[in-house]
């Protein structure tokens, strides 16, 4: 009752201009249902980023060890060979995914799209989500299992093809290809639906008046499809971005950045200094923990800001 | 349904008829793998891993990796359900707020939200570590269920937002008129109006804590509160484990998803290409 009251009030404060403390009086309730949420936010959000930043100027292990050291972990950080090793191959590892990953679900939209069976398409759309139903960390396993030097299928296939076994993700030169491997064929999931309701999306006239135009399959995809999915395309290399720049967690799972850091990225450096096996050691330090992650926060933003910029000179935005 | 082209279809399509099936088995090839190691024994294995041997050993495998992740999978279903619960029902409520009312600092308020959009979740992981160390909930569900709780807040107010400005204003009105407060129009007009996108964001929420792993693992190291992912992992890697054994229990793991999957598929994928899921 009280709520719908107030709310009333503050619809019509244009007509009696109340005073601001009035004005945020009336509205108490709202504020008090907004507690909780924010509550949440600010113990395990807010909180955590704020403290990132001060705790990148200790040296802090979590028992005894609290100093402050100003801005000593930033130059350690930039100058570890490790860390550097840990760039490179994040590196890497985002090249390839803006390749085959960012443009599989793009074709494979463009097959389902392309049948003329309405059901059929339903059928295959049905068949490429399910694996994005199943748990990543499951698959990752099958593929710890694929790789396996000893009964692993994957050498199994090469002795059938008559090529020498493999150690794989023992292998320096050999772990980043298989490491990328493991998400082959690179179609299913998430942004196959996206483009697909883009397609979808398209009104039929504009389909239509290219047919009856003569345009060939190939030539529609290039002047029309593709021009209208850019929006969503852009999101999707924003979004790769951001999680292959944090990301961690099927390295952690597969090979643990070996062998000899040749897999290490920047999130499991991360993830050494404050959890990792050198960690227990006793060399655990949340403080260079923090400043690694304040690190990659600032790239993300300037790659986010840059990439924002990008978008917006560039015709409409990509909210359709 | 009948989902063999016709030979017509095949001559106009087949290019698509082929892409899709070649694509189709490979994706499927590992999770085929994944159930034909589950029903063989290690002799089985050691001798032929990929063919298909017969006895099954289903029971022994199944019994065994059953015996390992029960436990754990009801742990995670409790945190998932509970954290989810919890959070749809905040932030329907702050949604629902920043949609219908104006109030002094709205604006502002909103705009700290927004800006949460920016924080990726590698800056938050080790200081949200020693707030739940300081807060003395390590080893708890607490550890995970509060956390999980406001991560999930952000997107989901933004989808319900967005979701609720775009009801039929005349019926939420009518309503008003007839002297409903706006409390009970949230709770009996605008919640069941929500329910095909609850249902969305609950089963994505899912999707995501399911299959969360290093969080957990930083949190927890008593075997009695260990998630699925936990105990997959520590199946995977106790040495000298049975192949048969670990691929039931990925098996097992895997399947609570796919029957909800299955059976929401329709409402999952409209709410995934509706309006409301901006992209």
């Amino acid at each position: 009752m009280t709520i719908g009251a107030s709310a009333q009030q503050v619809h019509k404060r244009g007509r009696d201009r109340k005073t601001l403390g009035a004005r945020i009086w009336r509205a108490r309730y709202l504020y008090l249902f907004l507690l909780p949420s924010f509550a949440f936010l600010i113990i395990f959000v807010y909180w955590p980023a704020i403290l990132a930043f001060y705790r990148s100027f200790f040296i802090y292990d979590g028992y005894s060890i609290n100093r402050f050291v100003g801005l000593n972990q930033y130059k350690f950080i930039l100058a570890d060979p490790e860390f550097h090793i840990s760039l490179k191959n994040m590196a890497i590892f985002l090249a390839f995914e803006l390749s085959l990953p960012l443009f599989g679900p793009i074709i494979a939209a463009e097959a389902i799209y392309n049948l003329h069976n309405r059901r059929h398409q339903t059928f295959w759309r049905f068949m490429l989500i399910v694996p994005a139903i199943i748990p990543s960390l499951v698959l990752l396993l099958i593929w710890q299992y694929i790789y396996h030097p000893i009964g692993g299928a994957a050498n199994i296939l090469m002795k059938g093809l008559g090529l020498p076994t493999q150690t794989w993700l023992a292998d320096p030169t050999l772990v980043k290809p298989a490491l990328m491997f493991t998400g082959v064929p690179w179609v299913g999931g998430v942004w196959m639906l996206v483009y697909l309701a883009g397609l979808w999306g398209i009104p039929t006239e504009v389909i239509d008046a290219s047919i009856v135009d003569g345009a060939s399959r190939l030539r529609r995809f290039f002047s029309i499809d593709l021009p209208l999915l850019w929006g969503q395309i852009k999101l999707t290399m924003i979004l790769m971005i951001i999680y292959q720049i944090q990301g961690f967690f099927g390295i952690l799972v597969l090979t643990d950045g070996g062998p000899v850091n040749a897999s290490l990225v920047p999130g499991l450096y991360l993830y050494h200094q404050a959890f990792g096996a050198r960690a227990s050691e006793g060399a655990k330090d949340y403080g260079k923990a923090s400043a690694v992650g304040v690190i990659l926060f600032l790239v993300i933003l300037i790659l986010s800001v840059l990439l924002e910029r990008y978008k917006r000179s560039d015709e409409k935005g990509f909210t359709q | 349904m009948s989902i063999l082209p016709t030979w017509k279809q095949l001559r106009t399509d087949w290019i698509q008829y082929l892409f899709l099936v070649v694509v189709t088995i490979i994706t499927f090839a590992p999770l085929i793998l994944m159930l034909n190691i589950s029903t063989k024994n290690s002799a089985q294995f050691a001798v032929n891993p990929l063919g298909i041997t017969r006895p099954f050993h289903l029971d022994t495998n199944y019994g065994f990796a059953l015996k390992i992740i029960w436990r754990p999978a009801l742990n995670t279903i409790f945190v998932a359900v509970t954290s989810i619960t919890v959070s749809i029902f905040l932030s329907s409520l702050a949604a629902y707020i920043f949609a219908v009312f104006d109030f002094p600092g709205r604006d502002i308020l909103f705009w700290g939200l927004t800006i949460l959009l920016m924080v990726p979740a590698i800056l938050t992981l080790v200081p949200r570590y020693l707030i739940i160390v300081d807060l003395k909930l390590i080893n708890s569900y607490w550890a995970l269920i509060l956390p999980y709780i406001a991560q999930r807040q952000v997107f989901n107010i933004f989808v319900m937002r967005t979701f609720f400005r775009s009801l039929p204003k005349e019926v939420l009105e009518s309503a008003r008129i007839e002297g409903a407060g706006n409390f009970r129009i949230y709770w009996s007009m605008v919640l069941p109006m929500s329910k095909p996108i609850i249902a969305t964001l609950s089963l994505l929420g899912l999707l995501v804590l399911w299959n969360d792993f290093v969080w957990p693992l930083v949190t927890l190291d008593n075997p009695e509160l260990r998630t699925l992912t936990l105990a997959l992992y520590q199946l995977a890697s106790s040495g000298g484990a049975q192949w048969g054994i670990m691929m039931a229990g990925y098996v097992l793991a895997s399947l609570p998803l796919l029957i909800l999957f299955i059976i929401f598929t329709k409402p999952f994928i409209e709410g995934m290409t509706s309006g409301a899921i901006k992209l």
